[in-house]
């Protein structure tokens, strides 16, 4: 009888929990200038070679692609000029088979940074100065 | 038996206080990077051209669109940070505790997150009401309008918890106001003023779960009757800004979006700006 009652009250802890979830979705909620630098980097990165070479309409071929834990690394080779650069992106990007060697990637310079793009889909997005200025967080001034 | 099916209970119990909170890591893809850093360069670069050094911008961050309301938080801009940039100016919850702090953040961070939508609207105050805001926050008082404990659904009137957008209307309530010292003088105000928070419609179920799972909602600080009625009353962002645009006419509003803007809620429930003296903005991928 009391494993039925305790077993009861979890059920119900559930239900209540599941009933809460979609009435209070919450978005006031911190993020350290740790986490917005790490969204930026899990987005795409320039590990090596210039970050001049991602003009717009620049085309590249993909010379390698190297796997870690949490990350990928994308090396791109210029076909205009044979130079080369490294793009860190999100590991799922590689794993999930979306990037092979050979591969065209092209690019979209936008203001605030630029995309990286096979087969249409975008790879990565590599911020500027003008998209890497907006990340700042700290505590107020205010307290 | 009896003692494993106790452990079970609780760890479940335990599990399904933690269900749910925000702060989870989500990886961003490089679309929402990308629309995040637009928008947040959007965002500024209307600001310049409208001229200001005080706005308040609303964000979609949650999909609240069946209550009737399109944003989900709202914060100060300030042109004229120390740090020498435009500066968002909020009070955030400190991953689903009852607490929250004062941040300041660049306008990259305050998109850089799982937004429901990318879509703010900017509401830019008067030059009058920009430069009292702008006073206020240069003489770092934000401060005493702020109350650390955090409760998602505090009751308007009442000092015992705050919510993220409570902060931006008693800070507004406090620049705009002679003699407010503190939260209780700025919510005399406010109520003098005729605000009006939003009310949502929350079952027993849905109140007694989130008073058992989630340590930063509490419904203790609203009054019994409207509890029990289900009646929650609370200040939102589009509370928020439906009021500074009544009490301040010359104040505009701007709208901007990166990508498929939003569903619009229903015109009866959404007090939507007007545009007054401009025209919305759209972008799209």
């Amino acid at each position: 009888m009391n494993v039925k009652r305790i077993l009861a009250c979890v059920a119900t802890a559930g239900v209540l929990a599941s009933a809460s979830n979609s009435v209070f979705a919450q978005d006031s909620t911190a993020v350290s200038a740790e986490a917005s630098r790490a969204a930026l980097a899990g987005s795409g990165m320039i590990v090596g070679g210039s970050a001049e070479l991602l003009r717009a309409g620049a085309s590249f071929v993909v010379a390698g692609v190297t796997a870690t834990s949490d990350a990928s690394v994308i090396v791109l080779r210029d076909v205009a000029s044979g130079s080369q650069a490294s793009v860190r992106v999100a590991s799922d990007v590689a794993q999930a088979g979306s990037i092979a060697v050979g591969e065209t990637v092209s690019v979209v310079a936008e203001a605030t940074g630029a995309s990286l793009l096979v087969g249409g889909r975008v790879v990565a997005f590599v911020p500027n100065e003008v998209g890497r200025r907006l990340v700042y967080a700290a505590r107020s001034s205010q307290m | 038996m009896l003692r494993t099916a106790l452990a079970i209970a609780l760890a479940l119990v335990t599990f399904a206080a933690h269900a749910g909170q925000a702060c989870t890591e989500k990886q961003l893809s490089p679309d929402e990077v990308r629309a995040a850093l637009t928008l947040a360069l959007d965002v500024e670069q209307a600001l310049d051209r409208a001229g200001a050094h005080v706005a308040i911008v609303a964000r979609a961050g949650r999909d609240l669109t069946r209550y009737g309301l399109r944003y989900s938080h709202v914060a100060f801009a300030w042109r004229d940070h120390p740090r020498g940039a435009w500066t968002m100016v909020e009070e955030l919850n400190a991953c689903g505790t009852s607490e929250s702090a004062l941040f300041d953040d660049g306008f990259g961070d305050f998109f850089l997150d799982d937004m429901f939508a990318y879509e703010a609207t900017i509401v830019v105050p008067s030059p009058t009401v920009q430069r009292r805001i702008g006073a206020l926050l240069a003489a770092r008082a934000g401060g005493r309008l702020h109350e650390p404990r955090y409760s998602l659904v505090a009751y308007p009137w009442s000092t015992r918890y705050q919510n993220s957008n409570q902060w931006v209307l008693e800070t507004t309530a406090a620049a705009l106001a002679d003699d407010v010292p503190g939260r209780a003088e700025a919510q005399a105000w406010l109520r003098a003023e005729r605000f009006r928070p939003a009310t949502i419609h929350v079952s027993a179920v849905e109140r007694l779960g989130a008073e058992w799972t989630r340590a930063n909602v509490a419904f203790d600080d609203h009054p019994l009757d409207r509890r029990i009625a289900g009646a929650i009353d609370v200040v939102t962002a589009d509370s928020v800004l439906a009021f500074v645009r009544r009490i301040d006419p010359d104040a505009t509003a701007i709208t901007l979006s990166v990508g498929r803007p939003m569903a619009v809620p229903p015109a009866s429930a959404y007090d939507a700006p007007r545009f007054a003296g401009r025209q919305p903005k759209g972008r799209t991928q």
